[in-house]
């Protein structure tokens, strides 16, 4: 039987919408709350330190998280039954540092107001390679075309217009801008191209939590080889640790709850694509902006222009999310996805049975892993110890924070994190 | 059918059968290529 674009979606296929958007807005909650810890750290640590501090703490958290809810026995017998993946998570993990480091270069040469909106055109540029390598957005129709294109386009406005409104940048050196226009380009084709190996695991039925175990390992390599390069050395740079030590607990915490962020991002691009996920994760603008001005104050005694240019960003975004949201795929866009799936299947030799049924959220490695190992509590317990450590050692510096807001953020994101989490446990048991 | 658990000794095989044969593998490398390029040129 032939489908024709537009058709209604099954039950099946809507609830796993449902559940990819609601992953979507919480990966966009944490991702933005993740900017909060490092505003507590001062000016005068270089950009590559800050970087590499953060990067150290989503290592850590990324070999706990994952282990904590699914077990080794379990990650690793995913990782070997797809063992072809593994490499395309570590080239995931140097394309999200070379392009996390040209935003450094690029806030330094033309400031976060005209560097944001630049890199965050990845939500198009991954939007693209969905279409053009997964068959996302194919057999759509044209309303839902219009949906998603016009949804990651006003969410890409958005952005712009918080960017702009926000910027306390007030002149960008001449000779510089170009350099800094080209390293945020750059950022934003590497990160929409980073989304290459996130779909191409997950149609192949590789579970999020084995891939971001391997994608780190790739992050940190990366990472702390482009700190060594900058910083002079290995010498320098652990001097220059050494320096920072008491900041570094702040630099965990917005580590870990990028995590949590970036495992919601990727259990909706599994759920819902690349093309419509990511764009919902990248509303963690309008999150980084609520914790900057509601907690730190950061719109203080700005005209009513800029306040107004805020929330008329902020409508904007808001309003780009509920356009994708609104776009569940069709039963024959799904029938496109599964013919990428198949192709996968083919060529990797994967049984397309099996995997199909990993992708509506069963989890059948799950009834094949061996039980918890003792030591996986023991490594539970040391990451903990590291940040405990990391928190008796720090100090907080005198920048005043609304206590109100921030509890009020809190409880928003933890109800992001729990309501996702109930659900996702409940529909495919984190699969 | 019976999912194929692999092997650990077909390990290198299969990642290099990835890379070798799979042109979707390219993008991302040549994009990482031009990344690494450019923030030489930037630094």
């Amino acid at each position: 039987m032939s489908i024709s674009p537009g058709n209604n979606t099954t039950d099946s296929g809507r609830s796993l919408h449902k559940l990819g958007i609601v992953c979507g807005l919480a990966a966009g909650a944490w991702l933005g709350a993740a900017e909060a810890p490092t505003k507590l750290v001062t000016i005068g640590v270089s950009p590559f330190l800050i970087s590499l501090g953060m990067v150290t703490g989503v290592f850590v958290a990324r070999w706990t998280l994952p282990m904590a809810l699914k077990g080794t026995s379990y990650i690793l017998l995913d990782l070997r039954e797809k063992a072809h993946l593994v490499v395309w998570a570590l080239l995931a993990g140097m394309l999200w540092a070379v392009a996390n480091t040209l935003t450094v270069l690029a806030i330094r040469d033309v400031g976060l107001s005209i560097a944001f909106p630049l890199w965050n055109t990845n939500s198009l540029v991954g939007l693209f390679w969905g279409w053009l390598l997964f068959n996302e957005l194919r057999n759509a129709g044209r309303r839902r075309w219009v949906k998603v294109l016009g949804g990651a386009t006003a969410i890409l406005i958005g952005g712009c217009l918080l960017a702009y409104a926000t910027s306390h940048q007030s002149a960008v050196s001449p000779e510089r801008a170009s350099f800094g226009i080209l390293a945020s380009l750059g950022a934003g084709l590497l990160w929409g191209t980073m989304y290459i190996p996130y779909r191409k695991a997950y149609i192949s039925g590789m579970n999020p939590l084995s891939f971001v175990t391997v994608f780190t390992f790739g992050e940190l390599g990366t990472t702390l080889t482009l700190a060594l390069v900058f910083q002079g050395g290995p010498g320098n740079l652990l001097h220059e640790l050494g320096r920072v030590q008491s900041v570094l607990f702040w630099l965990f915490l917005g580590g870990f709850c990028w995590v949590i962020g970036d495992l919601f991002q990727q259990f909706a691009a599994k759920y819902i694509g690349i093309g419509r996920g990511i764009p919902l994760s990248n509303t963690n603008q309008l999150w980084g902006l609520a914790w900057g001005v509601l907690v730190f104050g950061e719109l203080a005694g700005q005209a009513l222009s800029t306040q107004i240019l805020v929330a008329v960003g902020s409508l904007v975004m808001i309003g780009g999310a509920v356009a994708i949201s609104m776009a569940e795929p069709s039963d024959s866009e799904r029938a496109s996805w599964r013919k990428a799936m198949e192709r996968e299947c083919s060529r990797y030799h994967l049984d397309p049975v099996r995997v199909g049924k990993i992708l509506e959220g069963e989890d059948p490695v799950a009834k094949e892993a061996s039980s918890r190992r003792w030591w996986e509590l023991l490594v539970v317990t040391a990451a903990l110890g590291i940040f405990i450590w990391l928190a008796a050692v720090t100090h907080r510096h005198p920048i005043p924070v609304n206590l109100f807001w921030i509890f009020v953020l809190s409880i928003g994101t933890l109800t992001f994190l729990v309501g996702s989490g109930v659900l996702l446990w409940r529909q495919t048991r984190f699969s | 059918m019976a999912y194929p658990v692999r092997d650990g000794n077909h390990l290198i095989p299969t990642m290099l059968k990835s890379i070798l044969t799979d042109l979707h593998f390219w993008l991302p490398v040549v994009v990482l290529l031009l990344g690494v390029t450019l923030l030489a040129a930037l630094r």
